[in-house]
């Protein structure tokens, strides 16, 4: 089955490829080069940037000659963004709120990104992660986090 | 030699280092039948642990972990078409249509044997030629470093499932990845962007969880429960044609997957497909595969868990990791204050050869978990991934957090989760971005090395020659692998039943 060549991943690939190398090429140009002999903190970083220009580049190239490739699947919109919201939250809480606001949080939120979120059942595994990793990491390992609030 | 074996032995068998094998054997098992972790996810979560122990129960543990996963991925790949691992993928072609005609009970039996015998096998692989590579990694200089770093990412790039070009990209980006930080040569901060938390380099832990275990969490949570028929296992003992039908192909899958598994990249899975392949055109009547024959088990089987054990000689020998998995362990003990090269079967010996003593026992207590417990592996089998995933996700960023006592690191792992999911779905594989982080510092170094001793001529890749041994394999690699004819051959139906061949191995 062909696929137009801007569903692939190779395509997309790609070009995600070029952008990244040409984004770090764009930075590092501002770091001292050098030269091959005497490579500077530049060099390495802009030639990685050249390298996935020319990768990300032949990538699309080739796919668009090829004029085929392989489908992007199905997307989870709101599983993406529910786990990467929920462990940034742990970000945000562990050192505000204490271990256990923060793993309650992250424990119901990445609930909420599940197919078949089920209020009762979700709130019973965040409160029980957080007995468990106060019990396993506080208290059995050691971790010098504190549970609560800090000065609680 | 013998000697150190012995002596290998003796640090294995402590009650301290006897208990982290079995923990590392059982918690392996474990990840290894339930789908949605893996051993990658398990390692990155245990880290933090390991600082407590010695360093040689960590690598003991750890390993464990690693190979045990690999024995166990074939339980759910026979029993219910769905592989625990990605390299398993090949044994749900004949191992699940003999466990559908009742016969689940022989399939499991000689997916142990297989594995037991590769496991000891391999042992001895890594007894044998450890030493003489380690030898040679003495006598390396810059340029045959480069060099090895480069047939290293090759490799990975060229022994994987995807496109070749996308590979090969994803494992540079990941090189520069490892470049964030402060430059060691000119005390110069690279892509900080202002913050004081990145004159470090990257969190290597936070970096493998954000693309291994947040990508797929993100990926499974909001896919539906695939229902489940759980057969049940009777008669668990081969019959003798059973037996003399799987010999050969064990020997056969044991050398594949040894030789396969010494090279970086995903030894493994392509171990196992290849042994695959191997099988059929073998056979004597070729339609019998895909619909139970038991070489198609015996022979993958055998291949992945050779494979398993091989992957670590890079590691031990000259400081490479083979895969992500090994370059947690590598973190691991750099974090305890041992550099993994050349020199540390001299400086560690009790080190070097207590692991592959572990290795072999740990075989041993694989096959006692793998058969006979396998009624209780089963049953965990029910517990839905909707149970399971939340409490990975904050194992996970307490994981991250506790290796710098630093939020930042969960923040940026959480951002990086993100661009693991967008990965997945452009079909770049995490493993090779792993390894190009953990071997771009080195590279970086000995390149810059190396053309400071040849005064910027690149020539001196070529005139010496170890380095130009390894670039020219590298190029072997690159060319023979990226052959239609090879690549054809993966795509195998087995690639659909695969969870996400790109996650963990």
């Amino acid at each position: 089955m062909r696929h137009p060549v801007l569903a692939t991943q190779e395509f997309w690939a790609g070009a995600l490829f070029v952008a990244l190398g040409g984004a770090s090429m764009a930075v590092a140009r501002h770091y001292d080069i050098g030269t091959t002999m005497r490579m500077g903190p530049g060099y390495f970083p802009v030639l990685l940037g050249a390298a996935l220009i020319l990768l990300g580049g032949a990538s699309c190239v080739r796919t668009w000659l090829a004029g085929d490739g392989t489908p992007i699947g199905p997307v989870q919109v709101r599983s993406v963004l529910l786990v990467t919201i929920s462990a940034a939250g742990f970000a945000l809480l562990l050192e505000t709120a204490g271990l256990a606001a923060a793993v309650f949080a992250t424990a119901f939120l990445a609930c909420l990104g599940g197919r078949n979120f089920r209020l009762g059942e979700s709130l019973a595994i965040a409160a029980a992660l957080v007995v468990f990793t106060t019990l396993l990491f506080v208290y059995g390992l050691g971790l010098s986090v504190s549970i609560g609030p800090p000065g609680w | 030699m013998l000697h150190s074996i012995a002596m290998g032995f003796g640090v294995a068998l402590t009650p301290t280092n006897f208990l982290y094998c079995f923990i590392g054997a059982f918690l392996g098992t474990l990840v290894g039948v339930l789908p949605g972790i893996g051993p990658i996810t398990t390692i990155a979560m245990l880290l933090p642990i390991t600082f407590k122990l010695s360093p040689v129960a960590s690598l003991i543990m750890l390993s464990g972990i690693y190979y045990g996963a690999h024995h166990a991925g074939s339980t759910t790949a026979i029993m219910l078409n769905m592989p625990g691992e990605p390299s398993s993928v090949v044994i749900c072609l004949d191992g699940h249509p003999m466990a559908r005609q009742g016969r689940a009970g022989p399939a499991l039996c000689i997916s142990a044997i297989g594995s037991f015998v590769a496991g000891c096998i391999g042992v001895i692989i890594i007894a044998f030629f450890a030493p003489p590579l380690a030898e040679l990694g003495l006598k390396f200089g810059a340029p045959e470093y480069t060099a090895v770093v480069i047939l290293a990412l090759a490799a990975v790039s060229a022994l994987t499932q995807r496109s070749l070009l996308t590979t090969l990209a994803t494992a540079v980006f990941g090189i520069l990845l490892g470049t964030v930080g402060t430059d060691v040569n000119s005390g110069v901060t690279r892509f900080d962007f202002g913050f004081p938390q990145l004159y470090e380099n990257l969190n290597l832990v936070g970096l493998a969880v954000a693309f291994f275990a947040f990508a797929e969490i993100a990926s499974r949570a909001g896919m539906a429960e695939t229902r489940r028929i759980l057969d049940k296992v009777k008669g668990l003992f081969p019959t003798r044609a059973d037996l003399r039908d799987s010999w050969k192909a064990i020997l056969r899958g044991t050398a594949l997957g040894g030789a396969f598994g010494i090279l970086p990249g995903t030894g493994p899975l392509i171990s196992a497909y290849a042994a695959y392949t191997v099988e059929k055109r073998l056979a004597a009547d070729p339609s019998r595969f895909g619909k139970g024959a038991i070489e198609g088990v015996a022979g993958p089987e055998s291949a992945n868990n050779a494979a398993a054990l091989t992957h670590f000689i890079p590691m031990l020998t000259l400081g490479i990791p083979a895969g992500p998995a090994q370059a947690l362990m590598i973190a691991a003990l750099t974090i305890q204050g041992i550099s993994p090269g050349p020199d540390m079967m001299d400086k560690h010996p009790e080190l070097f050869w207590g692991v592959i003593a572990s290795m072999w026992i740990g075989n041993m207590m694989l096959l006692v978990l793998n058969l006979p417990l396998i009624g209780i592996w089963i049953r965990l089998l029910r517990i839905p991934y909707r149970l399971m995933y939340p409490a990975i996700l904050v194992f996970c960023c307490i994981g991250v957090y506790s290796v710098n006592n630093e939020v930042f690191d969960v923040a940026l792992a959480a951002g990086f989760g993100f661009v693991g999911y967008v990965f997945s779905k452009l079909g770049c594989s995490p493993a090779p971005l792993i390894i190009g982080f953990i071997l771009g510092p080195i590279l970086e170094v000995n390149l810059r090395r190396a053309l400071l001793l040849s005064g910027g001529d690149f020539s001196i890749f070529v005139t010496r020659p170890i380095s130009l041994g390894f670039l020219l394999l590298a190029a072997a690699v690159l060319v023979f692998l990226s052959l239609p004819a090879f690549r054809r051959t993966q795509r195998l139906p087995g690639a659909d039943l695969a969870v996400d061949e790109a996650a963990e191995d």
